[in-house]
């Protein structure tokens, strides 16, 4: 009986066998084989070659050379495959393959030597917390953080190389960066301040910063596209569901309302963020309105354009020099990918700003009589609401080919109202301004075999812009004859813009080239038109039409492994059109720029281009426009046909160095500029008349120099920065051409607590400021002395407390003031509620408007502005986490 | 200025070649022991340090923390009995492993209880097992590999952790054989052997293959003299 079940059992083992042999023939084997050499076409023993998946990262097979080279991969799948071949100190192979027979022969291999980023490939940075792998530097933020971090700003802020400057951009090793990934993918685009500002820093998981990062909406090329990405992980218990938080503050007469809501997971990101208040806290900068509202890509005509910056929310560019200040914002943020091969990106900003300003002005003007100033006092209210929204559509069929489209909407809604008290004069001067802008384009790129590729590019862009200007006074103004007493001016101006442009760009490779030719296509029609109610010397209507033909060819030349040669001529043929006239230009326009690539990190650059500077049409206004109670444009001799190319030289070097404990980061840049459109203005007691000019030249020189030291005697790092700019313009005064001189110098030395132990953290220091504006009449300055100590302690697990102190001193020309700020802050976490409380304590020191000292240089004058500041304020402020 | 700057340009220039070494530190760290009582002393829980070279194709491991062998008595309380217990670490205080991939050879040499031993074997091959996982070690995004290991006549499952970012296939004591690096081997919930400090160097190191006053003998030979 044992004897039979033993037999059956066997039978068993047999019957399986056999079918596990039939079974193999089915998933038939496929081989892949080639062979690996090096550049000396010598054999590569031991190199890595793996099969991978074309979508992720999944490696299908593995195996490495012999020693004669050789290698053989078996896969059971047909299909499409990456192929990667990887050594040590020579750069990796990557090739798609497509696998339809049993047996595929890549062929020989070579690898070629990595000299450029060798020295980078893989530094650790063990006692820095810091891991530099290829381009992609990684901190690990723990080394670097005490528990007392509340959002993404304050983990940013102390890690090493990274800063967040006073306007909200993320600065990596004194460079702005260019692009902010949540988890790899682009997300929160041109909001760097609502993202950092938002994400808690509970959420972040590590930080990555990457050099030469590849975009979705381009396609990969071999060239390194020289863009920096900062790179947010998120930890996992962050993803996948709805987080995010509600908070309410109030205090004396000042509240508080915040909420955020994310959700991050593999296919939609999303976010939402609401902020109310009346702090004075504003939600978006100068950098980020820009960016809304520039949102051009680059053409390949060099064009330059001269606007004012009369333009911008005063919000804005005032900073926290106002009395009172409200804001609501709300802003939408969304990324779907649906699959790997489409990404939709879009997001909608709503923000509206209530402000109050008081300031006492002196502007001091140069004329032919010598130096004269005009005092003024203002107090002004303004409301504006502003709303941008933008849809981002990429698609790529393939790898090689790419279609997308983009289209944005910005719209601009100002009321401003300023009374004004100068000399005797009672004014009012209100403004209602509408700005909208739509902006759309499409593109198609794809790549051939060697490196060849296609793209073509259509936009349009449509402007439209009015402003209505409405000035009282008890007493004439302007230099005006009023009739009937009736001191007033109730100016209408319109400006309406259309562009539309197609590009045609073919690229392509000779032997160690890489060339593109170029077309490009751009009809811009402006109209601008101004009326005033009594004077006709107020009446503009210009109407321009210019059509631009250019075509050219771009090169690339690598001389050896560091240097690089770049250059783009363009022949441009420009038709104007004004007035029922009509002229032709031919203009030629080079870009040449040299690049000498020491490391990955350090690198000396050299440009010279030849731009158009296309005049718009504000600036071909035959009468005059009035801009202010005291200021007046009008044009010289500004032509529509009077474009003169303007040059343009940089030389730019950037060093940076991460040994174990020393960082050190220089960055220099030198810039000149011929032909520039600059203005010519005469000023006396009533006018300020600024015309518009050519002039020769204008040039800056930026300098920065940053260095971190890790002291290891003492739990400390010493962090220090110097920086110098300064650029000389040519204005003309009265006729006569000055040079105006700026330099700003500024530097600041601080010590950073670097303590194991405790949960103590402190960063103590002094910054100092000093900008010189000088001129042959004028030698204004204003210094700013700022020390300041930062101190956050983490208390107990649950009370974690921060404190800002600092002293200012500011002193200009004829006045100078000082300012104590105090701002603490206290936090208590309940560890397994969702519920924080804390008491934000805000500048209490003066809980009253204090006056705070600011210079500006403008034009032909100078203005020492006495302005009443933003209240400090403290907040009881509870938050919920979902 | 112009002086300054071109002289800070000359002082930082640097000339790159080809990266050809490894070095690097390699930590075994003791997790259990094995049999009844797992819990190890603090004596055994300490963990052997090897230092780690590796170019052009051969790698070589020496042990560098200094290791003794040593038989504690200790006493345990059961029921209000004590026993006498004795715990003995064994440990060589030598230690060399050395690998050339392109003879596929591999050899250990060391002295333990002032005895020398020098096996020669060939390379060990392991049937990995790709996991789509992932984690960062020591800086690095290591993906994870399994495997059962069955050469020296043993039976444990295997887990490692490479690093695509390091075209070597090298890794901790005799493993290797995956797209990268392994930074990080776990034995059973033994031992964790982890590489860190990793340094890079541009030259060629030449390797030499240890020896001692030791006869070369295969591992089977050296087990069967082991046990008698």
């Amino acid at each position: 009986m044992i004897h039979f079940f033993q037999d059956i059992c066997s039978l068993k083992k047999q019957f399986l066998c056999f079918f596990l042999l039939f079974a193999v023939p089915i998933f038939s084997q496929n081989n892949v084989t080639g062979s690996v050499v090096d550049i000396s076409s010598k054999p590569i023993s031991q190199a890595t070659i793996q099969l991978k998946d074309i979508k992720n990262d999944q490696i299908f097979a593995f195996s490495f050379s012999d020693t004669s080279g050789n290698f053989r991969l078996v896969v059971y799948k047909k299909g499409l495959y990456i192929l990667k071949i990887s050594y040590l100190g020579l750069k990796s192979f990557t090739k798609e393959i497509e696998i339809t027979n049993n047996l595929l022969d890549v062929g020989k291999i070579t690898l070629e030597e990595n000299k450029i980023d060798l020295e980078n490939v893989i530094i650790k940075n063990e006692a820095a917390g810091m891991t530099e792998i290829g381009d992609t530097l990684r901190y690990r933020i723990e080394k670097f953080l005490n528990g007392t971090e509340e959002t993404l700003k304050d983990v940013i802020k102390k890690l090493p190389g990274l800063d967040i400057d006073s306007q909200g951009k993320i600065k990596a090793n004194g460079k702005e960066v260019d692009k902010l990934l949540i988890d790899g993918e682009e997300f929160f685009i041109n909001q760097q301040k609502i993202a950092t500002e938002n994400i808690t820093a509970e959420m972040v998981k590590n930080i990555e910063l990457i050099k030469n990062y590849t975009e979705f909406n381009t396609i990969k090329k071999n060239n390194k596209s020289e863009i920096t990405a900062l790179n947010i992980n998120i930890k996992e218990q962050f993803k996948n569901k709805l987080t995010g938080n509600v908070s309410a503050g109030a205090g004396d007469n000042k509240y508080k309302v915040h909420a955020t809501l994310f959700n991050f997971s593999k296919k939609t990101l999303f976010s939402l963020i609401s902020d109310s208040n009346n702090t004075g806290e504003l939600s978006m900068n100068i950098d980020d309105y820009t960016k809304f509202t520039n949102q051009k890509e680059e053409g390949t005509i060099g064009e330059t354009t001269f606007s004012k910056n009369d333009n911008l929310p005063r919000f804005l560019t005032i900073g926290n020099n106002v009395k009172e200040r409200s804001s609501y914002f709300t802003g939408l943020n969304l990324k779907y990918s649906p699959n790997k091969k489409t990404q939709v990106n879009f997001y909608s900003i709503f923000n509206s700003v209530d402000q109050i300003e008081q300031q006492s002005n002196t502007q001091f003007y140069s004329s032919n009589s010598g130096v004269f100033s005009n005092k003024d006092s203002r107090f002004s209210t303004e409301e504006t609401v502003f709303t941008n929204s933008s849809i981002d559509i990429a698609h790529k069929p393939n790898e090689k080919t790419l279609i997308s489209y983009k289209g944005f909407f910005s719209g601009i809604n100002k009321t401003n109202s300023i009374e004004i008290d100068n000399n005797a004069n009672q004014l009012n001067n209100a403004t209602e301004l509408t700005d909208y802008t739509f902006n759309h384009q499409l593109n198609f790129a794809t790549l051939f075999e060697n490196n060849r590729g296609f793209t073509f590019s259509l936009k349009q862009q449509i402007l439209k812009k009015s402003n209505l200007l409405n000035i009282k006074s008890n007493l004439p103004f302007l230099a005006l004859n009023f009739e009937n007493n009736a001191y007033k001016i109730i100016q209408n101006s319109d400006l309406n813009k259309n562009n539309i442009d197609v590009n045609a760009n073919y690229t392509f490779n000779v032997k160690k080239t890489a060339n593109s030719l170029f077309m490009e296509s751009s009809s811009r029609k402006d109209n601008y038109k101004s009326t005033e109610k009594q004077f006709s010397q107020f009446e503009n209507d210009v109407v321009t039409e210019n059509s631009i033909q250019s075509f050219g060819l771009q090169t690339k030349f690598k001389f050896s492994a560091k240097t690089t040669f770049s250059s783009a001529l363009s022949y441009s043929r420009i038709q104007f059109k004004m007035d029922n006239s009509t002229d032709t230009k031919w203009l030629f326009t080079p870009k040449i720029s040299l690049k000498t690539d020491f490391s990955s990190n350090h690198y000396i650059k050299l440009s010279f281009s030849r731009n158009i500077g296309l005049i718009q049409a504000e600036n071909l206004i035959p009468n005059s426009v009035i801009s202010d109670y005291r200021t007046i444009y009008s044009n010289v001799n500004l032509r529509l046909n009077s474009v003169s190319p303007n040059n343009q030289v940089g030389i730019d070097y950037f060093y940076f160095d991460n040994k174990r404990k020393l960082s050190i980061i220089s960055n220099l840049s030198y810039y000149k500029a011929t032909n520039i459109i600059s203005n010519n203005s005469s000023a006396d007691a009533a006018v300020n008349l600024i015309q518009y000019q050519l002039a020769p030249f204008e040039n800056h020189f930026n300098s920065m120099l940053y260095s971190e030291k890790t002291l290891s005697f003492v739990p400390f790092s010493i962090r220090a920065s110097a920086s110098y700019s300064s650029s000389s313009k040519i204005l003309f005064s009265n006729n006569l051409n000055q040079n105006l001189k700026t330099e700003s110098t500024s530097g600041y030395i601080s010590f950073i607590s670097r303590l194991r132990q405790t949960s103590l953290q402190f960063e103590t220091g002094v910054a100092v400021s000093k900008d010189v504006y000088k001129d042959v009449f004028f030698n204004n300055h204003i210094t700013i002395l700022n020390p300041f100590i930062e101190t956050s302690f983490k208390i107990s697990n649950t009370i974690s407390f921060v404190n800002k102190f600092s002293y200012k001193k500011i002193s200009a020309s004829t006045s100078s003031n000082e300012i104590y700020q105090l701002s603490p802050r206290l936090r208590i976490n309940f560890p397994k509620s969702k519920v924080e409380l804390s008491i934000i304590a805000h500048d209490i020191l003066n809980i009253k408007n204090y006056e705070q000292i600011s210079l500006t240089r403008f034009d032909n004058f100078t203005e020492e502005r006495i302005s009443q500041s933003l209240t400090g304020y403290y907040l009881l402020n509870i938050k919920f986490k979902l | 200025m112009n002086y300054n700057f071109f002289s800070i340009v000359l002082i930082l220039f640097f000339n790159f070649t080809t990266a050809q070494t490894l070095k690097a530190i390699l930590i075994e760290k003791p997790i259990k022991g094995i049999g009844d009582e797992t819990t190890l002393s603090d004596k055994a829980l300490k963990p052997m340090i090897f230092s780690y070279l590796y170019s052009e194709n051969k790698s070589i491991q020496n042990l560098i923390s200094n290791e003794k062998s040593s038989i504690d008595t200790t006493y345990i309380e059961k029921y209000g009995i004590k026993h006498q217990t004795t715990s003995s670490i064994s440990r060589p205080s030598s230690f060399n492993r050395f690998k050339d991939f392109n003879l596929k050879k591999l050899k250990i040499v060391f002295t333990q209880d002032n005895k020398d031993i020098n096996i020669k074997e060939s390379l060990p091959v392991f049937k990995w097992k790709l996991i789509s996982e992932s984690q960062t070690i020591n800086g690095y995004v290591c993906k994870k590999a399994t495997t059962i290991n069955t050469t020296f006549n043993s039976n444990q499952s295997i887990v490692a952790w490479y690093t695509e970012d390091i075209p070597i296939n090298d890794g901790p004591m005799h493993y290797s054989g995956l797209p990268g690096f392994i930074i990080q081997v776990e034995i059973s919930d033994i031992t964790v052997l982890t590489f860190d400090k990793l340094v890079f160097n541009k030259e060629n190191t030449p390797i030499e293959e240890p020896n001692n006053r030791a006869t070369e003998m295969s591992f089977s030979d050296y087990s069967k003299q082991s046990n008698k």
